[in-house]
């Protein structure tokens, strides 16, 4: 699943909302450029000043996640006669790409290798490749159309100038226990706190036991610290939670216990931990092997 | 999940809320407010008020603020939504490919309240944009418009909410009159409800609201309709008459884009109220209900405190109508009537825009894009080397301040 590593993680600062990053270039393939696909419709685009128009109430998710425009075509098989319409939605960070990617993404799909990361539905094919998620989709269905999807997908993927590259950060997370396809990038609102962007979460199941693990990138440990702190203070307040904070452990801990269970600690400009378990123990043991990941990581050669 | 969850006093308090509305408490008219047992509260956290309205001739007695869930980052706001006794919630077939229903779905199933939560979601069909009527061609992001795709999304819907019935089941965006009343679909979902897969139907819209509202009301069928209602439409008056229309034929109406989806210019320093606003909307008796997005806990209590005290203070009448008024909102509505007013023939509105990526979503990225692709006798060069403004935008937009703005901005610099 995973293609090639880059940098977009690690230990390099962090992509702020306003930093240029590189831009995909891309333009919709015309006619002649695809060999057996011929473009049935004149390319269309949205930005998001007029999204709604093309999304109604889904317009504001993908705003949240940097949407810059999206450009759309449909073209037709020239043997098949199978049309497909194509979606490339252009982000403003790779993270974001990724991001509105994984919300996507659903458990029934199947994980496929194109572009950094891909999905294959019942009549739909996503992946996402630099700035950019891209979408194919059938109104027909069945394996003949999964494998048009496929090959007109990896078509699009060769086009894009910019290798697939990994985002870096989600090898930081355990392998064992896993989920396929789970991870996902949560561009602000984590947590359902408003100081919590660019979240991360993965999802496992340990002995039948669900959980997931979560890292939080911040520009600076002063500043997760503050979140840290933050979120201490928003735990203690509400919904009956009894909240443990374990200085003495390396990384200070904080175990909370109330209708939302949750382990958090802090190393560096991130924050980590586990929520979702009805087991705290398993989410405490969780979230010390994520720990000691990302120590291991941060006296590694950076890759 | 969650140990002791009967006996919590909080989640006593959530049940208590939706045991009011199961027990199908007589609570009917409008703005009826409901208080909570003092006794019942926190130390920490102020009572809870729930002011309920009745949804029309459905009879659903449903809390003023509802729950529009589109994202599904984190069940733990629905579950506070539920404790809170928000019990209605609103989404949409499409929403992120089935994952908006998903997680409504699993949520409900574990907290085992499927009784006291109604669940609405919308089904979206192929439409010619330029027409605004419905496609009979399917398109490959949407199907065409039969009772047979009708039923093919409800089947898929009623899986991943994991339930057998949609609480309000409506027809997805509609742009018309046409679109409302297609005679296909209307057939289908009275078919849906006829057989219990849909306790009652309406229609959606943000287009055309009044007369969409009016003609879909007169179809007679409907039983709900969910419009786009706020303070900072042009044309909220002839909305709030169709409502009113709705009403009087005992059509139940649900509010959504309460908060218009704009801010306001910075320069006057004003950001929308969302409690005014969305008090603004309740001020008119005929919405049962609004469906705002929710993504912190923070918005959720924000708007839940709306309940506690619906009437706008003078002071906040005086902010809304103020900021409907300010010329300065960030969008450009692209009528391109300030094309004229500029000798240059600059691209106006393409500016505009761009200065409302930069300045409204702090998207700087996109606002240089947007000039980078002006040519260089239509863009903001031509503006940086005249000396005097003489474009004019109906609406009020100041766009002489805004292009010297720009003009000396570093990030147009760059």
């Amino acid at each position: 699943m995973m293609a090639a590593i880059a940098a977009c993680g690690g230990g390099d600062p962090p992509q702020t909302e306003h930093s240029p990053s590189p831009v995909s270039d891309f333009d919709l393939p015309t006619d002649g450029e695809f060999s057996d696909w011929t473009s049935i419709t004149e390319p269309e685009h949205y930005e998001a000043d007029n999204l709604w128009e093309y999304m109604n109430g889904q317009a504001d998710f993908f705003i949240d996640y940097g949407f810059l425009r999206v450009d759309t075509a449909e073209y037709r098989h020239d043997q098949t006669a199978t049309s497909v319409v194509l979606e490339v939605f252009r982000m403003g960070r790779p993270q974001e790409a990724f991001g509105i990617f994984a919300a996507e993404r659903t458990r029934d799909d199947r994980p496929l290798e194109i572009g950094v990361d891909a999905y294959l539905g019942t009549n739909v094919l996503g992946f996402w490749q630099g700035q950019l998620y891209v979408k194919v989709t059938s109104f027909d269905e069945g394996p003949a159309v999964q494998q048009s999807l496929i090959g007109f997908a990896r078509e699009v993927s060769s086009r894009i100038p910019n290798h697939p590259q990994e985002l870096e950060i989600l090898l930081l997370f355990p392998e064992e226990g896993r989920v396929e396809a789970s991870e996902r990038f949560i561009s602000r609102n984590f947590l359902g706190q408003p100081y919590l962007t660019d979240a991360y979460r993965v999802d496992y199941i340990y002995d039948d036991r669900q959980l997931q693990l979560f890292l939080v990138e911040t520009d600076s440990a002063e500043e997760a610290e503050s979140h840290f702190l933050r979120l201490e203070k928003f735990c203690r307040g509400r919904d009956q939670a009894v909240v443990t904070t374990e200085t003495t452990w390396e990384p200070p801990t904080m175990i909370v216990d109330g209708p939302s269970r949750m382990v958090v600690f802090q190393i560096d400009r991130r924050l980590g931990g586990a929520v979702g378990m009805e087991d705290l123990e398993a989410g405490r043991a969780a979230a010390e092997v994520l720990a000691a990941s990302m120590r291991a990581r941060s006296t590694a050669p950076q890759l | 999940m969650m140990k002791n969850r009967g006996v919590s006093r909080r989640w006593f308090i959530g049940g208590a809320a939706t045991g009011l509305v199961s027990a199908g408490l007589e609570l009917s008219g409008c703005a009826r407010s409901v208080p909570k047992e003092a006794e019942e509260a926190e130390p920490t956290a102020p009572a809870p008020e729930i002011s309920y309205r009745v949804l029309g001739r459905t009879g659903l007695k449903i809390p003023l603020i509802s729950f529009g869930v589109m994202n599904s980052d984190n069940p733990d706001l629905l579950r506070r939504a539920f404790d809170l006794g928000l019990n209605h919630l609103d989404t949409a077939h499409l929403y992120l490919r089935g994952n908006s229903e998903q997680v409504i779905g699993e949520v409900v199933e574990q907290r085992g309240n499927r009784d006291s939560v109604y669940i609405a979601t919308k089904m979206r069909f192929a439409r010619d944009r330029e027409r605004h009527v419905f496609s009979h061609e399917a398109t490959a992001r949407e199907p065409a418009p039969t009772e047979e795709n009708l039923f093919k999304q409800l089947e898929i819907s009623l899986e991943r909410l994991r339930t057998d019935y949609i609480d309000i089941l409506y027809l997805h965006s509609c742009y018309s009159p046409a679109m409302a009343t297609y005679e296909p679909l209307m057939a289908a979902l009275v078919k849906a409800k006829e057989q219990g897969k849909a306790r009652f139907i309406g229609v959606s819209t943000h287009r055309d609201e009044p007369n969409v509202i009016r003609s879909a009301v007169n179809a007679g069928v409907y039983d709900v309709v969910l419009t786009s209602y706020n303070y900072l439409q042009d044309h909220r008056d002839a909305v709030g008459d169709a409502i009113a229309f709705a009403a009087s034929k005992n059509v139940g109406v649900i509010a959504m884009k309460t908060q218009g989806g704009k801010r306001l210019n910075q320069q006057e320093g004003v950001e929308i109220n969302h409690q005014a606003a969305l008090k603004w909307v309740f001020s008119n008796p005929h919405v049962c209900t609004a469906i705002p997005g929710m993504t912190t806990f923070e918005q959720m209590d924000s708007n839940f405190s709306v309940m506690v005290d619906l009437e706008l203070s003078e002071a906040e009448e005086r902010e809304l109508k103020l900021a409907s008024l300010l010329p300065g909102t960030y969008f450009c509505q692209s009528c391109r009537e300030c094309m004229p007013t500029c000798p240059e023939r600059v691209e106006v509105p393409s500016l505009m825009r761009a200065y409302m990526y930069a300045e409204a979503y702090g998207n700087i990225i996109q606002a240089r894009e947007t000039i980078g692709t002006l040519p260089n006798d239509r863009g903001l060069r031509v503006c940086a080397d005249c000396s005097s403004c003489r474009a004019r935008c109906r609406r009020g937009l100041p766009i002489a301040d805004r292009v010297r703005e720009m003009a000396g901005a570093r990030w147009t610099m760059a």
